[in-house]
């Protein structure tokens, strides 16, 4: 596989589970705030 | 002082700490007090800090004991054994990571409370499971690095471990690896920007830009900082594994790591103190948070400066 890619694809990688996880922690405070019914 | 000294100061820590974090923590499931909660998981979070230093000085005490070198002859003129302490550092490696992972459960545990008087129970739950692996994990390696320079708790076999010299290997995969080293100074940017980005706009907020922004709106962009410090501690270890002779005796590492360590204790304030969190729209901040507010900033700074000095300082690359 090329650097570049290999590269990008980690980082994609790494980045989107990252993401995802302060996405989760961000809609536990919503539960919280009661703002999400 | 040497960074022998330091790792000798510092093992105990995370064994000792846990168990007094551990028997607060059930301590306040049992007793249901909220209080006894707060000041295990602060506990937890402290504990966590203290075990960066206390990891990487590990290596540093290696390169001391074994005269100025890692070499497997070295070590055996010092009448110590390479491979145990390369057993030691895998072992290590391990309650490293379950430590660190206790304290950023902790840390939102803290937050929860912060935002609604208490934690939810998945997460204490994630905690007591947690706590329990890492003392375990802790108590191994710290009876493992024992057997480094104390016979007498030695077993006749060298001692053997499932995961064997894992850093070593993690090491060895991060540098074989074509595109590791450049994935993971990218990786390091991004939790970067990310941390310093939420950073200096709450810090910002307490000293006057934005007063139109109440504190609670910019605590719960808390979390991401937390996961930008995360993600450079997990590429930062990894730089470690992959090469501790570049960072343990150098200058501009050492104080990066004092940095960081004052710098995520300093984040606490944000999340215990109650001063922060009542203020509204158009309020000023107190002089406490505003003080708070510039050593963050020069800590962060300071942690930017010496990590970009790895080279210059020291003897980095």
């Amino acid at each position: 596989m090329p650097l570049g890619l290999g590269v990008l694809l980690v980082v994609l990688g790494f980045t989107a589970a990252v993401a995802a996880v302060g996405w989760m922690i961000d809609k536990g405070a919503d539960r919280e705030d009661g703002s999400e019914k | 002082m040497d960074p022998a000294h330091l790792h000798l100061l510092l093992n105990h820590v995370p064994t000792v700490g846990f168990v007094i974090g551990l028997i607060l923590f059930v301590s306040s499931l049992i007793a249901r007090s909220a209080e006894l909660k707060r000041a295990s998981l602060v506990i937890f979070v402290g504990i966590a800090l203290v075990t960066i230093p206390t990891y990487v000085s590990g290596n540093a005490a290696q390169e001391v004991l074994c005269a100025g070198g890692a070499k497997a002859s070295k070590c055996a003129d010092a009448g110590v054994s390479q491979s145990l302490i390369q057993t030691h550092e895998g072992a290590a490696l391990l309650a490293f990571a379950a430590i660190v992972l206790t304290g950023a459960f902790a840390w939102l545990g803290l937050w929860q409370i912060r935002r609604t008087s208490r934690a939810e129970n998945w997460n204490l739950a994630v905690i007591l499971l947690l706590s329990l692996v890492a003392f375990g994990l802790a108590a191994r390696a710290a009876n493992i690095g024992g057997e480094i320079r104390h016979p007498e708790i030695r077993a006749t076999q060298e001692t053997v471990t499932p995961e064997g010299h894992l850093a070593r290997k993690v090491g060895s995969f991060v540098l074989a690896l074509p595109y590791g080293w450049p994935s993971l100074e990218t990786l390091h940017f991004i939790g970067l920007t990310l941390l310093i980005g939420v950073v200096l706009m709450i810090d910002l907020r307490m000293l006057g830009v934005m007063k139109d922004v109440a504190f609670p709106a910019l605590h719960r962009l808390l979390p991401w900082a937390i996961l930008g410090f995360g993600t450079n501690l997990v590429t930062g270890m990894l730089f470690f594994v992959a090469s501790p002779e570049q960072y343990d005796r150098n200058i501009a590492f050492v104080w990066k790591m004092i940095l960081v360590m004052l710098a995520g204790a300093n984040a606490l304030y944000f999340t215990l103190v109650d001063e922060a969190w009542v203020l509204k729209p158009g309020d000023d901040a107190p002089f406490t948070a505003k003080a708070v507010a510039v050593s963050a900033i020069a800590l962060w700074l300071g942690v930017l400066y010496f990590g970009s000095m790895l080279p210059f300082l020291g003897d980095a690359f």
